[in-house]
């Protein structure tokens, strides 16, 4: 899909211009941010990545296919930076401070319990999962475009995110979140 | 339509439309507790859901970003072969090691202020007492002419006798009672009339001394007083508890040594002087 906007914001940016590489992480800072912080649950090191995440796209920026929108792009990078900061973050240990707040949480019914709940069951995931379901839910990408950022089959991607939903709605029922049966269908 | 078929609809209508109510599932779900529960669990995930992805937080990247693409442009721009992953790890560890150098000379700060302090300004304190002791004894003749008179002699020589020459001062030495600095009872030995500006002097400033290691040393008390009186090791509140029991055990030996440092010049005064 063409995106004019998308085209004149990277020429400018090639051209070195500054006010456009600030346009351009000031267009883009809310789904990349988004996606690092829902995949890595940290604040500081989402912060880190989303920032690594710019610094690489203007280096290729000249690699970007024009005749495509920009943001799966952008959130191509941004899925495997985050996938290689997890695999870091598996061989340096979970911060204290990190785990210490996962521990912590408690459902008590109220909305901001709801989103902890869901995000404490999203960290449970598999990685593949929790990338899936935060492109499709938070970042509102299509199965073609998650299939592209992936890099795996749609069918795949539709099997994940079934999954993926099916594990969290399981989770939320064994958090006591759920009734047994709360819902009158008639 | 059976229960694999209701999961799989309800799944689609979720992922198309986020679970809206379907008369056919409704049907199913009447006739099956599993799925009512499984329709439930979803309707609850999509109302999570929103919630959770409108409390997604927001950050202002345009700065640091903008910075970090400046320090990478400058020192990296004409390697082929740079890593941006190595810059920005670089940004981060230099993050990290200013606050270890902030945390550290904080630590050096304290460290300085607390314990490593009091030592210092003891030791200076005894070498000024030292400076001043040696000073009075070395002025003692210039300033009490008479002190070569008190025993009828006018030879200068026989002010500087020593009590190993003079066997009645030497007798006075061994038999007048005297406490040394350490506590220890003794006997204090006779001195003659002219002497007595100058010892008192330092006697006065031995007391002072003593008084301010008790003051500032509270188990400088129990060094004074006899084994029985003192609280034994196995005594509980003998035990260091935090950093002013350490800063006193480390003053404890400077008293000591300060202690015998006057008890030496106060030997010496009186044999100068004897």
């Amino acid at each position: 899909m063409f995106v004019p906007e998308d085209v004149e914001l990277v020429s400018a940016c090639l051209a070195g211009n500054a006010d456009a590489f600030r346009a351009f992480v000031r267009r883009f800072q809310s789904a990349v941010f988004g996606l690092c912080f829902r995949m890595l649950s940290h604040r500081e090191d989402a912060e880190d990545v989303a920032q690594e995440v710019f610094l690489r796209a203007f280096r290729k920026l000249q690699q970007w296919d024009s005749t495509r929108p920009l943001a799966p792009w952008l959130l191509t990078i941004a899925a495997n930076r985050c996938r290689t900061w997890l695999a870091n973050r598996v061989r340096r240990d979970l911060p204290a401070a990190f785990a210490e707040n996962v521990a912590d949480r408690r459902p008590t019914g109220s909305q901001l319990d709801l989103a902890e709940e869901l995000q404490l069951a999203l960290d449970r995931l598999r990685d593949e999962y929790r990338l899936c379901f935060t492109l499709y839910h938070l970042n509102e990408m299509s199965l073609a475009e998650i299939a592209a950022i992936t890099g795996n089959p749609e069918g795949t991607i539709k099997t994940w995110l079934r999954r993926a939903r099916q594990e969290l709605a399981e989770h939320l029922q064994r958090r006591s979140v759920v009734p047994q049966v709360t819902h009158e269908l008639q | 339509m059976n229960c694999s078929e209701f999961e799989t609809q309800l799944d689609e209508r979720f992922a198309a439309s986020g679970l809206t109510e379907s008369p056919e599932l409704a049907e199913h779900a009447a006739q099956c507790v599993d799925c009512q529960i499984r329709w439930a669990q979803y309707r609850l995930l999509a109302e999570s859901i929103v919630v959770w992805r409108d409390q997604t937080p927001e950050a202002d990247l345009v700065e640091s970003v903008m910075a970090a693409r400046q320090i990478f442009t400058d020192c990296c721009d004409s390697d082929e072969n740079r890593d941006l992953a190595a810059v920005s790890r670089a940004l981060i560890d230099a993050r990290s090691a200013s606050a270890a150098a902030a945390a550290t000379h904080t630590a050096a700060r304290q460290r300085w202020h607390m314990p490593a302090r009091f030592p210092a300004l003891a030791g200076l304190a005894a070498v000024l007492c030292v400076t001043i002791a040696i000073w009075l004894l070395r002025d003692k003749p210039s300033t009490a002419p008479t002190a070569t008179n008190h025993s009828g002699d006018d030879n200068p020589v026989a002010a500087n006798r020593t009590p190993a020459t003079d066997p009645s001062a030497a007798n006075r030495l061994a038999s007048a009672p005297r406490t040394d600095g350490a506590g220890r009872e003794g006997t204090e030995p006779e001195l003659a009339p002219e002497l007595a500006p100058y010892s008192t002097l330092v006697q006065m400033a031995r007391s002072a001394f003593s008084e301010a290691t008790v003051l500032i040393l509270p188990d400088a008390m129990a060094a004074r007083m006899s084994p029985r009186e003192a609280p034994s090791p196995e005594d509980g509140s003998a035990e260091p508890d935090g950093w002013i029991d350490g800063l006193q055990q480390q003053l404890r030996p400077v008293g000591r040594s300060l202690g015998d440092a006057f008890d030496f010049l106060w030997q010496a005064g009186q044999s100068v002087d004897g």
